[in-house]
């Protein structure tokens, strides 16, 4: 028995015996896997573990301190949840996928260096685009495509930032940079990627929503917040990030308000969140830090919990734009009850968990007398209330009846989701409302000690004054807000229409070019080719032919009708001769 | 229906009240000591989210849902 076991190496190493069970045993598997792991990280303790030689480097494997052990202990309890989610799924290869995708959140966790960062950083690229693939779409397959397309940019980027920081350093050690240097730049650019910060955002919105049901609610707990994880490591009090950070809120708040599909709304408000806890990276205080790690924690489970509910509503009416919606209240109370639960925590209501980590972070900013980030970051928070709290839920599970059994397609009434589903909601929601209550858990064991006290009056007082009155504006604007079948452009625009013109220029240019290679081809090689072949085939005309003329004085009596035969042959003799400079060329392109 | 929105005012109104009697032991701005600030930014941002999505959405980004499906005519179909 060793001494540590790698808690990534429970789920990547697990997922290869998948396919071997059956039935139950399976299920009990798949939620076993992500117990262990929770286990290994509960009894880690702080510590360095797994220290060895890899590629003539040394690199740590088990970096444990309060930060990371915070993140890893978050990412195996969203591990067994969101397996818990996925039971119903029947492909071996989306829970093998998914389990080595938290496998790789786990290792980057725990990674002391780069090169073991780096591993695990594209195991997470290649095993999540998977979750995307598997929803098996045109649709999918397209977004999976730019996705990794993306997630292979980030990489590259991030792999010569950290060479080029060898090269200045002689170290991969994975710890605090300060911004300066080109490969700094190059690293943070990297992680940027992965944080979905803005311009590197598109990618989430794009990709999210076409994952399978069950693959969002993986996807919107492990990349953005590994990231986040190793931006607050290595870049904590990087200025720059602040602004980066604010127009993440902002941005995430304007285009969910505007985006139709219930799953890409969330995937917008993903970004705006991740926008909090890029500004308390940037602010880079105790108190910032933090407010980071426990919103990073309080945002995994609640916004796993608003995937889960959107995706039931897709799973089991087969619908996800709001047009389409509408009614679900009666249908689905439970997924309702627990959507809510969501939209609070998520619109930080006092005793839900978004109040006592949020909070942190604006706390933050207010004792650095960050005036202008403060007000953005809280009309930031009142909007999210407005699409999260009301704009959806108005669309979805009340209004017009557009799902019962009298206006769909089967006549059948939708109804919650198998048990799994629920019990796995269940968990997030129970948890997200024990974080907002019993604050005092989660705090002890952030990176670091501090006393933070969410719950007084005037907390608690302005929270409900900002949150009630964005509702009060929400029943005064409602009807600016209803839904419209539209796309909204966002920076993937570049890419997409990029490619396209990619594609134009293609054809314009390089397919001229093509041509103008197969024009001179033909004029330098082919035709002194064929100029060859004819004067071997008047060789053989005159040769052949009189041979066989000589021949024919043989068989005088033959006469005309073999004449005629024979020129026949000597047709065929043309088409051998035609076939051989084929093979002559074949050959040619071939050895050379 | 109109119980719930009488209930409604009236905590809105409570809650602007009750602001009056807060007074942060250490303010981090200056408008921490006016009452109903926060209640200015919940509206505002309602009004200012809700025009900014209108006309950011109706001058270029919300297209239609089959933007990047169209205008394919000229693509490549050599493969």
């Amino acid at each position: 028995m060793p001494e540590w076991i790698h808690p990534a190496a429970v789920l990547i190493l697990g997922a290869i015996l998948v396919p071997i069970f059956r039935g139950v045993v399976k299920k009990v598997y798949l939620l076993l896997l992500p117990l262990i792991a929770l286990y290994l990280v509960y009894d880690m303790g702080i510590g360095t573990f797994g220290v060895t030689e890899l590629l003539g480097f040394e690199v740590t494997f088990g970096r444990a301190d309060k930060l990371s052990l915070l993140f890893g202990f978050i990412f195996s309890i969203a591990a067994f949840i969101s397996m818990l989610y996925a039971l119903n799924v029947k492909e071996d290869g989306h829970h093998m996928a998914s389990l080595v995708y938290a496998g790789g959140a786990l290792g980057v966790t725990f990674a002391g260096d780069f090169i073991t960062l780096f591993i695990f950083w594209e195991i997470m690229a290649f095993s999540s685009v998977f979750l995307i693939l598997y929803n098996k779409t045109k649709e999918s397959y397209a977004a999976a495509y730019r996705y990794i397309l993306v997630h292979v940019f980030g990489g590259i980027v991030l792999f010569g930032g950290f060479v080029m920081l060898f090269g200045e350093t002689g170290s991969f050690a994975f710890g605090a940079m300060e911004l300066g240097s080109l490969s700094t730049w190059f690293i943070l650019i990297g992680f940027m990627v992965n944080a979905a910060i803005i311009p590197f955002n598109a990618w989430l919105p794009d990709a999210y929503p076409r994952a399978t049901v069950a693959g969002a609610v993986f996807l919107s707990a492990f990349t953005t917040k590994s990231a986040i994880y190793v931006l607050a490591r290595g870049f904590a009090g990087t200025d720059i990030l602040i602004y980066f950070g604010v127009a993440m809120a902002l941005y995430g708040v304007i285009y969910a308000l505007m985006e139709n599909d219930i799953r890409r709304v969330q995937a917008y408000s993903i970004v705006s969140q991740l926008g909090y806890m890029v500004v308390g990276i940037g602010i880079g205080t105790h108190l910032a830090i933090n407010g980071v790690a426990a919103h990073a924690f309080a945002h995994i489970l609640y916004k796993g919990l608003l995937f889960m509910a959107t995706g039931a509503v897709l799973y089991m009416t087969g619908r996800s734009k709001m047009t389409e919606l509408g009614g679900l209240r009666k249908y689905m109370p439970l997924t309702f009850a627990f959507y809510i639960v969501g939209a609070l925590a998520i619109s930080a209501f006092p005793l839900f968990s978004g109040f006592v980590s949020k909070s942190m972070i604006l706390s933050a900013a207010g004792q650095e007398h960050m005036g202008t980030a403060w007000i953005l970051l809280s009309l930031a928070a009142a909007g999210t209330f407005l699409y999260t709290g009301l704009k959806v839920p108005y669309l979805v599970f009340f209004g017009k009846d557009r799902v019962g059994p009298e206006v769909n397609d089967t006549g059948v009434a939708p109804k919650d989701p198998p048990k799994n589903m629920l019990v796995a909601m269940g968990i997030a929601a129970f948890l997200s409302v024990a974080v907002g209550v019993a604050p005092g858990i989660l705090y002890h064991e952030l990176p670091y000690v501090l006393h933070y006290e969410p719950y007084s009056i005037d907390h608690i007082v302005w929270s409900l004054e900002l949150l009630l009155f964005a509702a009060l504006g929400f029943m005064i604007f409602h009807r600016a807000l209803k839904a419209t079948p539209s796309i909204s452009l966002d920076t993937d625009w570049v890419y997409r229409i990029c490619a396209r013109a990619f594609l134009y220029v293609d054809k314009r240019f390089i397919a001229k070019a093509d041509d103008a290679v197969n024009v001179s081809y033909h004029h330098l090689i082919m035709r002194p080719m064929k100029y060859f072949a004819n004067r071997s085939l008047s060789f053989d005309l005159a040769i052949v032919d009189g041979a066989v003329n000589g021949v024919a004085r043989f068989f005088k009596g033959l006469g005309e009708a073999l004449r005629k035969f024979q020129t026949g042959q000597l047709h065929d003799y043309a088409i051998g001769a035609v076939l051989g400079i084929l093979v002559l060329l074949t050959l040619f392109i071939l050895v050379f | 229906m109109k119980i719930l929105k009488i209930i409604f005012i009236i905590v809105l109104i409570g809650l602007v009240v009750a602001d009056y009697f807060i007074h942060p032991h250490h303010p981090h701005f200056f408008w921490d000591e006016i009452p109903g600030v926060h209640a200015l930014i919940g509206i505002v941002a309602a009004l200012v989210f809700v025009y900014l999505s209108k006309v950011l959405g109706g001058l270029f980004i919300q297209q239609r849902e089959d933007y990047y499906e169209r205008n394919k005519k000229g693509e490549d179909r050599r493969i």
